[in-house]
């Protein structure tokens, strides 16, 4: 029956139309004023857009009735449906986009004296649609979509330094990777609509009582959303990607791309089955370990930022490792993974968007070397980097410290107590290579002034405080933000 | 009327401090003075706490609470709570006591950086004084982690030659303790429903959820005192720290092992204190006599120093878990004594090596003719830290070997061959620096001490008498909390004593102690 | 029984064609090859009465795709490395175990799908499907929201081809 859109698909549909309109707008002045520069403004007014809408959403996770979260939001006959924990994380992505955008004003937009504008800010609209549907996706058309939107933009801005080999093999390999990945999913939605007949998230509890044709399909299924979160064993593009990519692109893939591939493996996670919890946490421990051994010696601050989120990402698989030990657990388990993709989200953006700073004073490297000393010269973008790697190692009074109490928590809670001691000492594990960027920008002496000097960037440095002033008031009050 | 604001306050003004320094516009001597006021008044407010503290009361005084946020799981929120007992109210006050003395000392030992030097000492000031005001579990996580990211930089920036090694060696040992203890936390607070340790501590857990809180809790408490295998970290980080650090170290950070010991292990976890308790006993004694017979091989005075902290450690552990009032009451004391003289030891090898730039005991030696004011404090300092009737050190150590006796006699004896050992190490120190001929040239033209380093010492050295000559304000603050511990121990160590030994004998009434 | 036979016909039609396209030496052979594999696929499609499918089927790869890859040989150069025997005996080998896995698996009732026997004669009974389709795509309880969605990606995709094909500009044109 067609009928006419519920409030609802419009609570959900209106972000979208926000940005896709947004892009239409930036094209359509492109083809008329070639040379006009509005293209950022209205970028910008677009993701503004895009946030006030989906803001009543995230409001109700302010505002929990009697403790308990706000109802989730379905739309369009269930292809979408996101809770208000969901929509303060697609809050997250939408500042990660904008964030990335404000850090690329004096940079990435200068490049090719600017003629690749237009690519930069359409694509920096539709990464975050694209985001914003995979992690209300509960269809496998909108999961499928979803990922697919975020990505391509992702691919073509990770190559966007078109001189730069790094930056062109980043964007090669992740797009091959990707469109394989991409293949995997597909493929194993197909089986799975074969053994079980359904799109939905109920097909996966069907596959697993269902036969080998669709435990296969569901196998495919989260191989595919696994490498879009960079698990192991699919997180060996992730280093190479983040390092190729510029600084401001890697910002937004680390909080954006993984939040929303969290969020879509959490809502496509089996309840309780014959994949049990210690398949989760093995996953989880073995992802720990070998992103801190890679991490260990790395000479790039990029790859090392990478690939701790690698091993955040591993962490969050604990929570599923909880879900699946205490089947009843789901709401409670999810408030903690929204909570850790908000507090991971913000200490990347500070991390990589300081990062990014700092490399232009060291001549456009990430090298620990180029950076010797720099937190001391550049106190500001030092100290946020600084701050930003204590969240991400977890220090009390940090939003990354509650984020990792949250899941462990939940660890706790469902039994899995040895589980819990083990991941917990492979994370101190990662102290070693936080520590190291601390001894790197703090304790050695300052490196010699090289390449040209950077340009003022005033945009950048105000904007940058925004995800430094979260980090800390997440971590030591986040009564507004606890129960997402 | 202002017992509840106190607390907050304490905590507050070196944490304001901090960040007031960290953007003030003023050069270096007005930083340092800007620092110092934080932190004096914020000792002068230390004080207070001190005279103001009820002996007689029961349960923590000068409360303060707040809601903080709720955690998931959990009926009530966390708060904001700060209070005061017996077991903390003397840490609380030497922790605000000391600070001012470190940063009236640190212009000697800190010429660059000074700004961040300030910022992160008055930041650990912060997370000290929090560790033991706090009277919720997470909080005191939270303070315990804050005061150790601080104390990483101050190694890692001011530190000697191999800091880099030594900093992440103490941050690497410290964190794998707390981690640890994190993840009782958790347990505990999802189990018993809350993170108020008042409410934690009457609770009566379920003794074998108190077994394993216990042994998380304890991993991180052993290895921040540091106890005998986990000890190793410590001269590390002793050697490389600047003398303001290793101040601090000694004088308040591994109290904040023993301190969690008794508030956590034996006040919340007597079950599983209690089955425990040998093994750290044994561990005590063990380090009493291992940190002096390392103590006495050392030819670096500053090693020598660190070492020495593992003994007098071990004698505060022995208190802890000998299991009656007076030895804890030693051991609380000793705690204390510690950090004092080991704290005003630290800065007299901190003035040596400032004049000097070695810290070699051979490159010294007839200092008591060149140097007098030196070696009148060093010889004092030493005898306290030997525990010679008269200073503080007898009082604490008496207390402790007298409690320990009643229970275990035979680690008694041991640990009194340690306080053998410490005063032949020490003594040797003062022989080997003090008397003797000048065999040095430079030795005689040692600048004498300045203001400064007399406004450091002094206030330590007068401390040190007081505490020796009349303890009573102490152990009369302390008493009642002991007391009450120990009463709460006493039924799982007579069901424990049932288990091993079919006649039980009622544990004896603890004869107070003479000394007050 | 015709249906049976129209289905071994172009089934045999696309089998046949995909093992010329896979080993025949020209690549332009094996890319025309490919024609007559997707339109047997495209035929099946018909005979499962899915008409628009295997429309869309003819009209994107035959009409778009296939004649993209014609295009892409012709404008490069051959590469002869890429047909050595250890390759091609890799590759066999991997395919064939996929495919042994696959046969013997068939049998069990997990991968069964309808017996051959059984074939409906959906050709015949089907309604066209097209119209369907489209209103599905314009309903707001059925594919709405994907339909109107697919229109992101594919002008993200655009904008990125545009990006990409576009010439090199000089490197000392940066900056400027």
């Amino acid at each position: 029956m067609p009928g006419p859109l519920t409030p609802s698909d419009w609570l959900l549909a209106a972000p979208l139309l926000w940005l896709a309109g947004g892009v239409v707008a930036i094209l359509v002045l492109d083809a008329f004023r070639p040379a006009a520069r509005h293209e950022a403004g209205l970028a910008f007014l677009a993701l503004l857009g895009a946030a006030w809408s989906l803001w009543p959403l995230a409001e109700a996770a302010g505002e929990p009735l009697e403790g308990i979260p706000g109802l989730p939001v379905r739309a369009f006959s269930g292809m979408l449906e996101a809770s208000p924990g969901n929509a303060v994380v697609g809050l997250l992505c939408l500042g990660a986009a904008a964030l990335a955008g404000i850090l690329s004003l004096r940079s990435l937009c200068r490049l090719e004296s600017g003629r690749h504008r237009t690519a930069l800010w359409t694509l920096l609209l539709v990464a975050p649609a694209g985001m914003l549907v995979t992690l209300a996706s509960s269809h496998f058309a909108t999961l499928f979509l979803g990922i697919e939107t975020l990505s391509l933009p992702l691919y073509v801005l990770s190559a966007l330094r078109r001189t730069e080999e790094g930056s062109v093999e980043a964007g090669l390999k992740y797009f091959l990777l990707g469109a394989f990945a991409s293949g995997f999913l597909v493929f194993g939605m197909a089986l799975l609509y074969a053994g079980t007949g359904r799109m939905d998230p109920g097909a996966v509890t069907a596959a697993l009582e269902g036969g080998a044709l669709a435990r296969a399909g569901l196998g495919f299924l989260y191989a595919g959303l696994l490498f879009k979160l960079a698990i192991a064993p699919f997180h060996l593009w992730v280093a190479d990607v983040y390092q190729g990519a510029p600084t401001p692109i890697t910002a937004l893939m680390a909080a954006g791309t993984k939040a929303a591939a969290a969020l879509a493996l959490l809502h496509w996670a089996p309840p309780a089955g014959p994949l049990g919890s210690g398949a989760w946490a093995l996953l989880a421990c073995a992802t720990l370990a070998l992103a801190n051994l890679t991490a260990l010696n790395q000479e790039n601050l990029k790859r090392i930022l990478a690939l701790s989120g690698v091993a955040h990402a591993g962490l969050l698989l604990f929570a599923l490792a909880a879900l699946q030990a205490a089947p009843g657990s789901g709401a409670s388990v999810e408030a903690a993974v929204n909570f850790y993709l908000v507090a991971y989200g913000v200490s990347a953006l500070a991390a990589f968007g300081a990062l990014e700073l700092l490399e232009r004073r060291a001549g456009g490297h990430a090298e620990a070397s180029a950076l010797r000393g720099l937190g001391r010269r550049f106190p500001v973008a030092g100290g946020i980097l600084a701050l930003a790697v204590l969240s991400l190692a977890g220090i009390p009074g940090t939003a990354g410290f509650l984020g990792k109490y949250f899941v462990f928590a939940e660890l706790v809670r469902s039994g899995e107590v040895g589980v819990a001691l083990l991941g917990i000492l492979l994370t101190l594990w990662s102290f070693a290579y936080y520590l190291r960027i601390l001894v790197v920008l703090y304790m050695k002496d300052a490196a010699p002034a090289g390449g040209p000097p950077a340009v003022q960037d005033t945009p950048a440095a105000v904007a940058l405080w925004v995800p430094a002033v979260l980090v800390v008031l997440l971590g030591v009050w986040p009564a507004p933000a606890h129960l997402l | 009327m202002f017992r509840e604001p106190l607390l907050p306050w304490m905590v507050f003004l070196p944490l304001a401090g901090a960040f007031t320094v960290l953007f003030s516009p003023l050069r270096e001597t007005g930083l340092r003075r800007l620092a110092l006021l934080f932190s004096g008044v914020t000792a002068v407010l230390g004080a207070v706490a001190f005279a103001a503290f009820s002996p007689e009361l029961s349960g923590f005084q000068f409360r303060f609470e707040q809601d903080w946020f709720t955690l998931p799981g959990l009926d009530a929120p966390l708060r904001l709570a700060l209070g005061l007992d017996g077991l903390s109210v003397l840490l609380l006050a030497l922790s605000a006591f000391l600070m001012p003395l470190i940063l009236v000392s640190a212009p000697g030992h800190i010429r660059h950086r000074v700004r961040e030097f300030l910022f992160w000492a008055l930041l650990m000031e912060a997370g000290m004084i929090g560790v033991f005001a706090a009277t919720d579990l997470v909080l005191f996580y939270f303070f315990w982690e804050l005061s150790l990211i601080p104390l990483y930089f101050l190694v890692g920036i001011w530190g000697g030659p191999n800091r880099i090694y030594a900093s992440l060696k103490f941050v690497l040992y410290t964190l794998a303790g707390s981690l640890v203890l994190l993840v009782g936390l958790i347990r505990v607070a999802l189990e018993a429903g809350t993170t108020d340790i008042g409410r934690l501590i009457e609770a009566d857990l379920d003794p074998g959820l108190q077994r394993f809180a216990f042994a998380c809790f304890a991993l991180g408490f052993l290895i921040k005192v540091p106890v005998l295998p986990f000890h190793t970290w410590l001269p590390d980080a002793h050697v490389q720290a600047p003398t303001g650090g290793s101040v601090v170290l000694a004088g308040v950070m591994l109290k904040m092992g023993t301190y969690g010991l008794m508030r956590f292990g034996l006040q919340a976890f007597p079950a599983g204190a209690v089955d425990w308790a040998p093994w750290l006993l044994l561990l005590g004694a063990a380090g009493i006599v291992y940190g002096s017979l390392l103590a006495w091989a050392q030819s670096d005075i500053k090693k020598l120093v660190a070492y020495s902290s593992v003994g007098h450690l071990g004698f505060v552990v022995l208190g802890t878990f000998a299991g009656n009032a007076t030895a804890l009451q030693g051991a609380v004391l000793q705690g204390v004594n510690h950090g004092i003289s080991t704290g005003a030891l630290f800065l007299l090898v901190g003035v040596l090596y400032d004049r000097r730039h070695t810290r070699a005991m051979d490159a010294f030696g007839g200092l008591a003719r060149t140097f007098p004011a030196f070696a009148f404090l060093l010889v004092l300092t030493s005898l306290a830290s030997v525990g010679l009737p008269g200073t503080n050190g007898f009082v604490g150590e008496f207390l402790i070997l007298m409690g320990t006796f009643e229970q275990h006699p035979w680690l008694a004896a041991l640990a009194g061959l340690g306080v053998v050992l410490g005063a032949v190490y020490m003594l040797g120190l003062c022989r080997e620096v003090l008397f003797g001929p000048v065999t040095h040239e430079a030795n005689r033209r040692l600048e004498p001490l300045r203001p400064r380093e007399w406004a450091a010492l002094a206030p330590l050295a007068a401390l040190m008498l007081w505490i020796g000559l009349y303890p009573s304000p102490f152990l009369e603050r302390t008493r009642f909390a002991c007391f009450e511990t120990a009463e709460r121990l006493a039924p799982w160590l007579e069901r424990a004593g049932e288990e091993a030994r079919p006649p039980a004998p009622a544990l004896p009434a603890t004869p107070e102690p003479e000394l007050r | 029984m015709a249906s049976l036979l129209a289905f071994l016909l172009f089934a045999g039609l696309a089998v046949v064609c995909a093992l010329v396209a896979l080993f025949h030496r020209s690549v332009v052979h094996s890319a025309f090859a490919l024609l007559g594999t997707l339109l047997g696929v495209a035929d099946l499609f018909l005979q499962l009465g899915a008409d628009y499918l295997a429309m869309t089927q003819v009209l994107i790869y035959v009409g778009g795709i296939l004649v993209l890859i014609l295009f892409g040989l012709m404008l490069t150069p051959p590469d002869r490395r890429e047909l050595r025997p250890a390759r091609i005996f890799l590759g066999l080998a991997v395919t064939g175990a996929g495919a042994l896995l696959f046969l013997t698996r068939m049998d069990s009732g997990a991968w069964k799908a309808a017996p051959l026997q059984e074939l409906p004669d959906l050709a015949n009974q089907a309604s066209p499907t097209a119209e369907p389709i489209g209103l599905a795509f314009l309903e707001r309880d059925s594919w709405l929201l994907a339909f109107e969605f697919a229109s992101v990606i594919l002008l993200a995709a655009l904008v990125g081809a545009v990006f990409i094909a576009r010439r090199r500009f000089r490197v000392d044109d940066e900056g400027a």
